[in-house]
């Protein structure tokens, strides 16, 4: 089905090579993970497939890429565009027109189809999405996850054999993203379609992924085959090229690294969780077992950060009250003055805790948070930091005493070099231009940005744009930092970096707030969760509290990762 | 969806083109004050546009038109003062009936095409008006929708300016003082630029990998043409504004026409 031999690509204006010698044959009905560093040129790599590279992309290409065995560099697009489709990971980004149906059909007047033919087209593309009801509604009325179902339906209506997702769910949550795993596993099952995805939600997907695909970040293949043999046999080499992998494989091969006889190679938690059993049934001591399973992941994720990890510089004062609280939010309305979403709450969160605040995408978590620091204005004594009503805080006090990571890291760059983004924060504190240098000094050596000192923050990668807004926000000294989807779009290594990073602030007495649907990441590294519903506080305790609320879980769109499942399912079943 | 709605975007625009035309030649009161009046009854009925909403759209433009109202009389040439009657005066300021009629005149004839426009962009979608101007009016797509996608794209770049105010605000960024306005500039435009960029070049591979711009034409789903009811619109739009001249002029309320009011 297709065909890559020897495929070579550099972009316009670059030198370093993305795609450097890609040599991969696709079957038929495969549904192929490709996975890869952010960076590593996946998205790259799927561009060529209907033509973009090299017909209109601009930069050096060359070798040869064959799709049902038409060459894509002499095809003209309206052939590709038939038998490939793609759907993107922005999702406002990726649809053209105000209405549902119109979307649908936009491919398809591209191709000059006719419109009965199209009308039955547009039903059935529906029907596959679940989307038949919204046919005549306006797109912007959708949530997200409705949105990219309805751009993979844009997409199936042209009728290509080939599907590509280029990281589809990154913008959803849990929720939309079952959603639209479930409709990729029906679409899987009817047999017509070769369905190539960019993802790092593996874990649901080890049930219908035939194939995983490995993209370097030095632009060449660097493993091929079945996921069991892939992620087992390149365990190690995958840790270090920073690619995310399914949580049972971690798990098992820990297992295996500490000495414990594992038999089989599970992929899913059902897997791993026979895979304990047998363990048992050995009798080598469960409790052992279960105990290193927990234990597991931290200490993978300390030998992660071991090359950025320094002790840190920015200490706070132990004097203080140990019991105090960073934030309190009071159960009365947040405004009289203005709509708000949010509902009456009551909310502490103690100093040095480490909350998750969760729930479905439009639940209020970033509204709620841009309360806390005044970035919306609650009415007097609703918010307190630090014991102090909100409203009486200066804005000026307010940056020095709490730092907020936005998503979007380039939204909070305000100077043109690096050392500047953090030598901002430090003006007007009325300190030495050395003691201001070697300030920032430590704290880029601790973020691992040295190198870039010199570098315009816009330069950088992703993954070092987000440590860079990081580092600006704890420069000053903040005790209390809030971070909104912290570990978006960023690699398995990078995000295990940074929240380790945030452990250990906590560990100095930082208060760190963040809002995140990964689940896997807050059983990990929060202490609390705070649960949001249509602006509801419908739950606020303990990780593990929160955990063994089944329908609690349902009710906000939540899952249990995949971690307290296997740890769940086996308690239950050696009982 | 109501009458005027249900209406082709460009039979709308037909409509209301020679009434917006005529009214700008027309120099009195009466005759914008009629035209108003004909022309918003008929958009709320026929548009079933809440009184509220069409309310709220008016008021900015009905404070420039009292603006109009207030200053005329100070600037208007003598040679239109010339005549008539002094209403009063106040030190060096001298205020004449003709200078206030006149300003009156102007408020409302703006009005009076404002409404006229009203009429069209309360009831039309822009999706409709762009693909009735593609299909119709042999206007490029490329162009069509590539105008589309813009207007789809200024709510989001509306959101993420927000969002950098925030963002920068709680660095303590403030940016204030006059000289440092360049620099506030610049610190916005560079995410909000950087922003735009990625958003044009995914939004030009989604279509692009959806065969747009593939033939020199395409197909529609939904076409775009006029029916009866569209050509009964203009039509009677048509005979409905030149009855209400006639009127006017039988009444001798329609006064003089003339493009450069300034030498009248």
């Amino acid at each position: 089905m297709i065909e890559m031999h020897d495929v070579h690509f550099t972009y316009a204006g670059t030198i370093k090579p993305v795609l450097d010698g890609i040599d991969v044959m696709i079957g038929n009905n495969e549904t192929v993970l490709l996975l890869g560093a952010s960076g590593a040129g996946k998205s790259s790599l799927v561009l060529c497939l209907n033509g973009l590279i090299p017909n209109s992309i601009y930069g050096e290409f060359s070798g040869v890429v064959r799709v049902g065995g038409k060459d894509t560099s002499i095809t003209p697009i309206a052939e590709l565009a038939r038998q490939v489709g793609i759907v993107f990971q922005d999702p406002e980004a990726q649809l053209v027109t105000m209405k549902v149906e119109d979307e649908v059909a936009f491919g398809m007047e591209n191709l000059c189809l006719g419109p009965n033919e199209m009308e039955r087209r547009i039903e059935v593309a529906l029907q596959q999405t679940g989307l038949s009801e919204f046919r005549q509604w306006q797109i912007d009325k959708l949530s997200g996850g409705q949105k990219q179902r309805l751009a993979l339906a844009s997409v199936l209506c042209m009728q290509p054999r080939i599907l590509v997702l280029d990281e589809p769910t990154a913008n959803l949550d849990p929720e939309g993203t079952r959603e639209l795993f479930a409709i990729l596993r029906n679409l899987r099952k009817s047999g017509n379609y070769t369905i190539i995805m960019i993802e790092h939600k593996l874990d649901d997907l080890m049930d219908m992924a035939d194939r995983v695909l490995v993209l370097g970040k030095n632009g060449r293949i660097i493993a091929d085959g079945h996921p069991r043999e892939v992620f087992y046999h390149k365990y190690n080499e995958l840790i270090q090229e920073g690619v995310w992998l399914p949580y049972s494989v971690t798990f098992t091969c820990e297992l295996i690294k500490r000495g414990i006889a594992v038999s089989g190679t599970p992929l899913t938690v059902n897997e791993t969780v026979e895979m304990l059993e047998r363990i048992r049934l050995t009798g080598e001591n469960d409790e052992f077992a279960l105990q290193a399973a927990a234990g597991i992941a931290s200490r993978m994720n300390a030998e992660a950060v071991n090359d950025t990890a320094h002790t840190f510089v920015g200490k706070i004062q132990p004097s203080l009250v140990k019991d105090e609280l960073a934030i309190e939010i009071r159960p009365v309305e947040f405004t009289q003055k203005k709509a708000c979403i949010l509902r009456p709450m009551h909310l502490c969160v103690p100093k040095g805790d480490f909350l998750a605040i969760v729930g479905k995408n439009g639940a209020g978590k970033s509204t709620l948070a841009r309360y806390m620091i005044k970035l919306q204005q609650a009415d007097k004594g609703v918010i307190y930091l630090h014991g102090r009503d909100l409203v009486e805080w200066p804005v000026h006090d307010m940056a020095r005493e709490v730092g907020y990571v936005f998503q979007n890291p380039e939204h909070q760059f305000v100077t043109n070099r690096v050392f500047d983004e953090l030598a901002f924060g430090l003006k007007g504190m009325q300190l030495s231009p050395d003691e201001i240098y070697s300030r920032v000094e430590q704290m880029l050596d601790r973020f691992g940005l040295k190198k870039y000192i010199e570098a315009n923050p816009f330069q950088l990668s992703h993954g070092e744009k987000r440590r860079l807004s990081t580092a600006s926000m704890l420069i000053t000294g903040q005790r209390l930092l809030i971070l909104d989807e912290p570990t978006f779009g960023q690699d398995g290594r990078n995000a295990h970096q940074l929240m380790q990073l945030m452990k250990e602030l906590q560990e100095t007495g930082h208060t760190i707030i963040i809002i995140s649907h990964d689940m896997g990441l807050i059983a990990e590294y929060a202490d609390h969760a705070a649960v949001l519903k249509t602006g509801r506080l419908i739950f606020h305790g303990t990780v593990q509290a929160l955990f063994d609320r089944k329908e609690l879980l349902v009710e906000a769109g939540l899952n249990l990762p995949p971690s307290v499942e296997i740890e769940r399912q086996f308690r239950a079943a050696s009982v | 969806m109501s009458y005027l709605h249900r209406l082709n975007p460009l039979s709308k625009l037909l409509a209301i083109g020679p009434p917006a035309i005529f009214l700008a030649l027309t120099t009195n009161v009466w005759t914008p004050l009629l035209f108003i009046n004909l022309t918003i009854g008929i958009t709320l009925m026929l548009g079933r546009i809440p009184l509220m909403r069409y309310a709220k759209v008016c008021a900015p433009m009905l404070l420039i038109v009292l603006g109009f109202i207030l200053l005329y009389p100070l600037l208007v040439s003598d040679r239109i003062n010339e005549g008539s009657e002094l209403l009063f005066s106040f030190g060096f300021v001298d205020v004449y009936e003709s200078g206030v009629l006149f300003g009156l005149a102007t408020g409302l004839r703006l009005l009076a095409m404002l409404v006229l426009s009203l009429l069209f962009t309360l009831t039309t979608d822009t999706a409709d008006l762009i693909r009735a101007l593609i299909q119709q009016w042999r206007v490029n797509y490329r162009f069509g929708f590539g105008t589309l996608a813009v207007l789809r794209f200024i709510p989001i770049l509306m959101q993420q300016f927000q969002l950098v105010k925030m963002a920068h605000q709680v660095r303590g960024y403030t940016g204030k003082g006059s000289r440092r306005i360049m620099e506030r500039t610049q610190r916005y435009a560079l995410p909000l630029l950087s922003s735009s960029l990625r958003h044009a070049e995914r939004m030009a591979y989604s279509m692009d990998s959806r065969a747009f711009g593939a033939y020199r034409t395409r197909t529609y789903f939904r076409r775009s043409s006029m029916a009866r009811q569209d050509y009964i619109f203009i039509g009677s739009f048509w005979i409905g504004s030149t009855l209400a001249v006639l009127i006017l002029f039988h009444f001798d309320m329609l006064g003089k026409l003339s493009l450069f009011k300034t030498y009248h």
